[in-house]
């Protein structure tokens, strides 16, 4: 060890000393310190629509993002109902509508997105809905082709195998499209009751990549292998379909968050 | 205890009491037992009383004088030569009251020379020796001695018998020579125990109850305060920081823990055992390792603390000592961070160990 480093180790560790002083002191001077340490958070980025707006999804978190609706649908932050706090964000979508992507209601994190991270948000169901033809409620896009075109990855759909009986599935639009196989069967999505989604998906051209989603903590799906070919990746939370009765079709999303480990059902989004 | 020659105080009889000690006592004993055995004793009771002296009153005085105490027709031994050798033996006063006493008869001490024997009387008692060569000196001393033991023979052992001239007074007997027993020195002193002891020393300290031991490193001073067996002391620790795991969280410890309590000591000859009890305080800076967004935060520990220990059984200067000791801690510190929430508590008891030098001043 020479000694310029040696000196770099002790004058980092009499740092540390004269800060932890500091702090200590500080806290000595101030109520209540010591019950809780709060060390820090791996949530990225949060949104509760408490402040009543989607100032979470238009900030600068990331590169690009977004809410839109284009009429008949709509997109708003509503106290109808809220998972926790007393705002949420109510999308309506017109069932007869063709709604493509882009014309129903989205909010959208895309670009700078972190290589891997968890995803989650909360929704609700006021009511059963028959999905005649799809219901996206998440997507993930990602670098796709020869040459990478940013393009459509994992969609995840409300379906209704039976009449008022509500269920997910999720479509791989890579090589031709089509279902991913469940690990779970039909995996009930409840009606009139805050419902989770987290998914986990690291960005890689290789066999790292992964996709792994969670419905209210239980896995439905988990598939490894290459995802996108470059690190851009978009996250959305929307609400497009076609063909849904009755409509408007209505869903509410609540506490969204992008973080490093998972947030769970019991997870919070703040202190 | 007896004293073989402890000294007789002067009595009032006018000469210095030459029997107040005799060096030779043995061998005048052992002489005068000779003579009683082979001196051909014909005592009796009822012997004629041809022992009496004429004796005349001395006018004036209290005790009657005694004129001739020695009478006979000898020249071997002369009567005087007897009462010359009998005043050695019994004091006069004593002889006289004895012989002329109010209540007796005046008596005389009568001697016979028979040629190769001589005969001695005395208060009625009678006593022949065979004595063949007329040495007229010994035949002197047999009779003073016989008339003696009759006339007072405690007089007689009291002062001794013994040979003419009488016996110089013994030797004062030496001062005592103090006896030159080498006598130990008297022990020194024991240094006063040290008011103040301190205590300085590397220390390990780990928590117990979380998923990664943080081992924490450092230096610890304790200070003592008195010389009663129980007494307060404080300390104080500066620890290096240290990783470990609270609920899956990383983080990198720092503790500066006090304490304030009282130490009981045991001493023993060659080690002193010391128990402490008292308060612990600690601040605790935690700092996050691998979460997105990290922050210091500083934690307050409040609890117990124990701790045993022991030492050389050096009152001052410098003792090498360890000690264990553990601090348990009722409600520490929560560690809070998203989205988990609350990870888990920072240790409920915490482990220390030290060996050092501890320095009684």
């Amino acid at each position: 060890m020479d000694g310029r480093l040696r000196g770099r180790i002790v004058g980092n560790l009499m740092r540390t000393y004269v800060a932890n002083t500091v702090l200590a002191v500080s806290c000595l001077l101030t109520p209540g310190c010591g019950r809780d340490l709060d060390v820090g958070s791996d949530v990225l980025w949060s949104s509760r629509f408490e402040g009543g707006n989607f100032a979470e999804w238009t900030s600068d978190a990331f590169v690009s993002r977004s809410e839109s609706a284009a009429a008949p649908n709509t997109i708003g932050v509503s106290s109808e109902r809220a998972h926790q706090g007393t705002y949420a964000a109510k999308l309506t979508v017109s069932g007869t509508a063709t709604n493509t992507q882009g014309i129903g209601a989205s909010l959208v994190q895309n670009g700078s997105l972190p290589t891997q991270a968890y995803y989650s948000s909360w929704y609700y169901l006021p009511q059963s809905v028959t999905v005649g033809y799809y219901w996206v409620i998440m997507k993930f896009r990602a670098a796709l082709g020869n040459p990478p075109t940013q393009g459509e990855l994992f969609d995840v759909n409300l379906t209704n195998p039976s009449a008022g009986r509500m269920s997910l599935r999720v479509y791989d639009h890579r090589n031709g499209g089509g279902d991913l196989l469940l690990d779970v069967l039909e995996p009930v999505v409840p009606v009139n009751t805050w419902f989770q989604l987290e998914a986990f998906y690291r960005d890689a051209n290789d066999s790292t990549g992964r996709f792994t989603l969670w419905l209210d903590g239980l896995q439905i799906v988990d598939l490894p292998g290459s995802t996108g070919l470059t690190p851009w990746v978009a996250w959305d939370v929307v609400s497009v379909g076609e063909a849904l009765f009755p409509e408007p079709a209505i869903l509410y999303v609540d506490d969204c968050a992008i973080s490093r480990t998972r947030v769970g059902t019991t997870g919070l989004l703040t202190e | 205890m007896a004293r073989p020659y402890g000294p007789i105080p002067e009595g009032a009889f006018g000469y210095g009491l030459g029997v107040r000690a005799c060096r030779h006592l043995r061998s005048c004993v052992i002489a005068t037992t000779l003579l009683a055995t082979t001196g051909r004793a014909h005592a009796s009771d009822d012997a004629p009383k041809t022992a009496e002296s004429p004796a005349t009153e001395s006018s004036g005085s209290t005790a009657p004088a005694l004129v001739d105490p020695v009478v006979g027709e000898s020249l071997c031994p002369l009567p005087d030569a007897i009462w010359q050798e009998l005043v050695t033996l019994v004091p006069r006063e004593r002889l006289i009251a004895r012989l002329r006493g109010p209540s007796k008869p005046n008596a005389s001490i009568q001697i016979e020379d028979l040629g190769a024997m001589f005969r001695v009387s005395v208060l009625n008692k009678v006593r022949e020796y065979r004595e063949e060569a007329r040495e007229c000196a010994y035949r002197a001393k047999v009779a003073a001695l016989f008339a003696a033991l009759i006339i007072d023979p405690t007089a007689l052992i009291n002062a001794g018998l013994c040979e003419r001239p009488p016996c110089s007074p013994p030797p004062e007997p030496a001062p005592p020579t103090p006896i030159e027993t080498p006598v130990p020195p008297p022990a020194p002193a024991p240094p006063p125990l040290p008011m103040v002891r301190l205590e300085l020393s590397p220390t390990f300290v780990t928590g117990l109850g979380v998923q990664d031991l943080a081992a924490h490193w450092g230096g610890v001073l304790r200070v003592a305060v008195g010389r009663s067996p129980v007494v307060p002391v404080l300390g104080a620790a500066a620890l290096w920081p240290a990783d470990t795991n609270v609920g899956g969280v990383r983080l990198r410890q720092w503790r500066l823990p006090v304490d304030l309590g009282i130490r009981a000591t045991l001493a023993s000859s060659s080690l002193d055992f010391y128990g402490e009890l008292g308060l612990a305080f600690a601040l605790l800076s935690e700092r996050a390792l691998d979460l997105a967004s990290a922050k210091t935060q500083i934690g307050i520990e409040l609890g117990g603390r124990i701790s045993l220990g022991a030492r050389l059984a050096r009152r001052t200067g410098l003792t090498p000592f360890i000690s264990l000791q553990a601090e348990f801690l009722p409600d520490p510190p929560r560690v809070f961070a998203l989205p988990e929430g609350v990870a888990g508590r920072t240790p409920y008891v915490w482990m220390g160990a030290c060996a050092g030098a501890s320095w009684g001043i």
